[in-house]
């Protein structure tokens, strides 16, 4: 098949479909210490219902959607309703069960805590 | 090029509309306020919207509490300023930082006169609503017309 032929395929016959609206990759900060990772993101305006956190395969994916509800007429817009979206890819030894998640004023804070295995440990030297 | 129907001229517009639009949404994500710091912009970024009765201002600060948050109104003057604290966890070491935590402070001149006495703010998720009510005088008046 020609070349052009692929470049206008798209408009007719591609099953994928584009959601109105903007993406946006929220700003993070990860932390760690001999006990967890942690992961602070930056997402204003989102709802804790409208958050979702899933974790697949190493896999760390952060979706969320803010919905603004401004009213009366715009003089200015700087910011509008956006979905955030980020993933990433965890190291391994994380243990997925005891994962943690708050929420607050539009930050969230993920505890990713370090399996025992990945945990640094100290060796005692006995003397003979 | 060889069009073999004229369908495919439209196809062909299609995806350059498409092209066109993602290019549009990269410099609307550069103009916005996000990273502004960074790129040595203004933050917070900052909506106003006019109800009428009301000028509605809203600041997407996260994170900052609402003791952190200083308004203004002088005259038409209105000043949101504040400071971002650092929040790296102690005994924690810092794999990667994007968040940008300084101190900030706008200013805008609003068009219309404003109750100061009525003026109120509120912070949810992140974002800060100051509900400025206009006064008397800037409110929008009904004009009824009378028959002669």
């Amino acid at each position: 098949m020609s070349t052009e032929r692929e470049m206008t395929k798209p408009a007719q016959d591609s099953p994928e479909v584009f959601k109105p609206g903007k993406t946006t990759t929220p700003d993070v900060d990860i932390f760690v210490n001999d006990d967890e990772i942690l992961l602070v993101a930056d997402l204003p305006g989102v709802d804790k219902e409208d958050l979702a956190i899933n974790l697949e395969n190493n896999t760390l994916t952060i979706e969320g959607s803010f919905t603004a509800k401004f009213t009366g007429t715009c003089q200015r817009q700087e910011f509008d309703s956006t979905d955030y979206h980020r993933v990433f890819t965890l190291p391994k030894g994380i243990d997925v069960e005891k994962t943690t998640a708050e929420f607050q004023q539009g930050i969230l804070y993920l505890h990713l805590p370090k399996s025992a295995a990945v945990k640094p440990h100290q060796i005692q030297v006995k003397g003979v | 090029m060889m069009i073999r129907r004229l369908n495919d001229i439209d196809r062909i517009f299609g995806t350059m509309d498409f092209f066109k639009n993602q290019m549009n949404r990269l410099f609307d994500d550069f103009e916005s306020g996000r990273g502004a710091i960074a790129q040595g912009g203004v933050w917070p970024p900052t909506n106003f919207y006019d109800d009428g009765d009301h000028i509605l201002v809203y600041s997407e600060l996260p994170g900052v509490n609402e003791d952190d948050i200083n308004i203004k109104l002088h005259n038409n003057l209105l000043t949101i300023k504040g400071e971002r604290k650092e929040n790296a966890p102690e005994g924690y070491a810092i794999l990667r930082q994007e968040r940008n935590v300084a101190p900030f402070s706008r200013s805008f001149t609003l068009p219309v006169e404003i109750d100061p006495e009525k003026t109120s703010a509120s912070l949810k998720n992140g974002i800060l609503t100051v509900k400025l009510v206009k006064a008397q005088a800037a409110k929008p008046k009904k004009i009824v017309v009378q028959a002669a």
